[in-house]
């Protein structure tokens, strides 16, 4: 069992790297490594609630929490959220925030880190 | 040094990878990166292990026998995988 720290810091609507990191936690907590998904830049617009289901757009706030309920640790930067008018009460239950530091420590111990993400 | 690199795209140049040193390189195609698999891409011809989501394909509408011999194809699982066989990774 490996840890396993997943980060993405581009736009979850408009790129599939949301969609594609989501998929790579999940088949990744499947196979029982501790997940950890730091959203940071735009990444943070994933985990935003009371997100609405359209038929052309990525919708991944079911599969948020249900990567939490599977233990995956999901957390968003929180200068990066507050910059984006995204306050800690806006965030999807069970998503975590913290600052730099705590990212930092979790890739300091990390067994793989993979930031997923362009400009 | 054992480097895995994630291509999402088709923008990917050879020159780009060329300025990488001294690694055993493991290529994973995935996102618009699943077309280098599917045609003469320069790509290629680096000496790497190759390696292109499969559902990636099947969503572009691209069948699995248009891949290239020297390219493995594999599942998110399999990408886990490979994640912990390199040991640093790279997302392009």
């Amino acid at each position: 069992m490996a840890k396993i720290v997943i980060g993405i810091f581009s736009a979850y609507i408009g790129s599939m790297n949301a969609d594609f990191a989501i998929k790579l936690a999940e088949a990744a907590v499947n196979k029982e490594h501790e997940v950890f998904l730091w959203l940071s830049g735009n990444g943070v617009t994933l985990v935003r609630k009371n997100q609405k289901e359209f038929k052309d757009y990525s919708y991944l706030e079911k599969k948020v929490e249900e990567l939490i309920e599977k233990g995956v640790k999901i957390a968003a930067c929180e200068a990066c959220s507050e910059a984006r008018g995204i306050h800690k009460e806006d965030l999807i239950d069970g998503v975590e925030f913290y600052s730099m530091d705590w990212f930092m420590a979790k890739v300091a111990e990390a067994d793989r880190v993979l930031m997923i993400g362009e400009s | 040094m054992r480097l895995g690199i994630f291509i999402s795209n088709y923008r990917c140049k050879k020159e780009t990878l060329e300025r990488i040193k001294n690694a055993e390189l493991g290529i994973f195609l995935v996102q618009n990166g699943v077309y280098h698999a599917v045609t003469e891409s320069e790509i290629l011809k680096m000496q790497a292990e190759f390696f292109v989501l499969k559902e990636d394909l099947l969503t572009r509408g691209l069948s699995e026998d248009k891949v290239k011999e020297n390219i493995k194809i594999v599942e998110y699982g399999d990408l886990v995988d490979l994640m912990l066989k390199y040991e640093k990774l790279l997302w392009m």
